[in-house]
């Protein structure tokens, strides 16, 4: 029967269980029991959770219930649990976890059993009950409102205490967010002055020399603001496409290989000059078409190229290399740099890096976004783009369909 | 011309069947307005006790339970705060008067099953007495 004082401790339930700071559901889950105690004098009261963070049989006891005891619970439970649950639905072991609480000194049967399904946005999460010994009273109506009330408690601070921890996890999300957008801006107006600057550096030497200036000087000037200006368009053109994303409409068409490849290759020469590095082509005289992109692909290739060229030594040699393999054509670009952590090989094609949210290859001359979007290309024809470490450097490829 | 073991015209038959349609339709009705009256009652005589989300859940599951050997009584929604039999009456005439009465059977017979193995007596004499006072009827 419900005293005065119980009703009292009932009304605090509410407040408790809401406003409380509860940090874990294993804390919420001994309020409840600490709340029930003593108003259910119950032999033990307590919660079969089938949901995460841990699913489990919790309990609150006088005393620690013997292996065959916890049977005969977990056999009732599982009885109860069998006529409002799927069989898919049903826990397949039950986790015991002991709290501290119930002083009753009953002994341990079985004798009264009353438990409500904890309801958490309309699907069942748990089970909590309340258990009686032989000698007490038989559970009444007004016991089975208690448990009631505290389950519909239960069930709206459980989801609560979620929503928090989501709230929570979204914020920490948004701060690294924020953190990485700082970064990445930074590394943005860093990387596209380089280029910049050099392009502006020449330009002047020329206005402020003009005709003074030896022909060769001015062939080698000319040259670099092409080379400088190439790279900053290649940066921007990799800028406005990951600004785009997926949103950007691929057309696939059949597409002549050879003469991507052959563009890539004339683009990327100033820029291979530069290093004084050399590009070797293992390519056959035939490439049957492929499905693509001519202007894409181009961009893919000279991309690859680029990073490659980037990462390797001055005075190495870049490897351009392609094969028929049955319905597919394989392209790889090889480079003589200091190859990628075999860990973070898969991770290289992200956009967002994980390993302290910077944009990949940050601290090298480009954006960092090239490699993503390559991917970004060559999947949206069905293709499969990776890197591999060989024996001195990496080499970064790609397959695509056959347009047969 | 009239058929020789009716003494009615031939153009009377299609009346006929739509009357007996018609009355099959409302007996069928009724049945469901019988079981209406009880689930309604069994749904308020225990919300009190165990509230409305608890039921709900209750209900939720008898009537899960009951759709492996009726399926038509999935028709017959649960809310938070009321049963709803508007789709399961649109569908009425898909099933005969038996059929029916045995799925509300079935479904009164498992929701009594559930509320005794979490409440023991406590709720099924509750429960017990509703149907009692049915028992003329269904």
């Amino acid at each position: 029967m419900l005293e005065p004082l119980d009703l009292e401790r009932l009304a605090q339930v509410g407040s408790r269980l809401s406003l409380d700071p509860l940090a874990s559901e294993r804390e919420l889950i001994q309020t409840v029991f600490d709340t029930l105690q003593t108003p259910m004098d119950a032999q033990i009261i307590g919660l079969l959770l089938l949901e995460a963070p841990q699913p489990g049989l919790y309990y609150t006891a006088h005393e620690p219930p013997t292996v065959t005891l916890c049977q005969q619970l977990e056999k009732r439970l599982l009885s109860v649990l069998d006529s409002l649950l799927t069989p898919e639905e049903m826990p397949q072991s039950l986790e015991h976890h002991p709290l501290p609480g119930c002083p009753q000194a009953h002994k341990f049967n079985l004798t009264e059993f009353i438990g409500l399904p904890l309801v958490v946005e309309g699907r069942i999460a748990g089970l909590l009950f309340a258990t009686r010994a032989k000698l007490q009273p038989n559970f009444t109506a007004i016991d089975l409102t208690l448990l009631g009330m505290v389950c519909g408690q239960l069930g709206v601070t459980w989801k609560v205490l979620h929503l928090n921890r989501q709230l929570a996890e979204q914020n920490r999300q948004l701060q690294a967010l924020n953190s990485y957008r700082e970064d990445f801006i930074r590394n943005l107006s860093h990387d596209l002055r380089t280029p910049l600057t050099c392009i502006l550096g020449y330009a002047e030497l020329m206005q402020q020399y003009g005709e003074r200036l030896k022909p060769e000087q001015n062939t080698e000037f000319v040259g670099q603001i092409v080379i400088k200006s190439k790279s900053l368009r290649l940066m921007i053109d990799n800028l406005l496409d990951f600004g785009d994303g997926q949103e950007q409409n691929i057309q696939v068409e059949t597409v002549n290989l050879s003469e991507c490849l052959r563009q890539a290759r004339i683009d990327i020469e100033p820029l291979l000059a530069e290093k004084q590095q050399r590009l070797l082509l293992n390519v056959p005289v035939f490439l049957p078409p492929v499905l693509g992109d001519t202007v894409l692909l181009v961009k893919v290739l000279l991309n690859l190229l680029h990073n490659s060229q980037k990462f390797s030594p001055v005075g190495s040699e870049l490897l351009l290399e392609a094969q028929h393999r049955e319905q597919w054509v394989r392209v790889c670009v090889r480079d003589r740099g200091p190859g990628v952590d075999p860990e973070a090989l898969e991770r290289v094609f992200e956009r967002f890096r994980q390993e302290g949210l910077r944009p990949v290859q940050s601290s090298a001359e480009g954006l960092g976004l090239g490699l993503a979007v390559c991917k970004d290309i060559i999947e949206a024809f069905n293709g499969r783009i990776w890197a591999e470490n060989r024996s001195e450097g990496t080499a970064f490829c790609f397959e695509l369909r056959l347009a047969t | 011309m009239h058929p020789p073991d009716s003494g009615q015209p031939d153009n009377l038959a299609p009346v006929e069947m739509s009357i007996a349609e018609q009355v099959s339709s409302q007996v069928k009705s009724e049945v469901v307005d019988i079981y209406e009256e009880l689930l309604i009652n069994i749904w308020n005589k225990i919300v009190p006790t165990l509230g409305q989300v608890t039921v709900s859940a209750i209900f939720d599951r008898a009537i899960h339970r009951t759709i492996k050997s009726h399926s038509f009584i999935e028709y017959l929604k649960v809310n938070r705060s009321h049963l709803d039999f508007t789709q399961l009456r649109e569908h009425l005439t898909e099933r005969d008067k038996t059929n029916i009465k045995d799925g509300f059977k079935d479904l009164v017979t498992n929701l009594i099953d559930i509320l005794a193995k979490l409440t023991g007596n406590i709720l099924v004499n509750v429960v017990m007495q509703e149907v009692e006072g049915f028992a003329g009827d269904i």
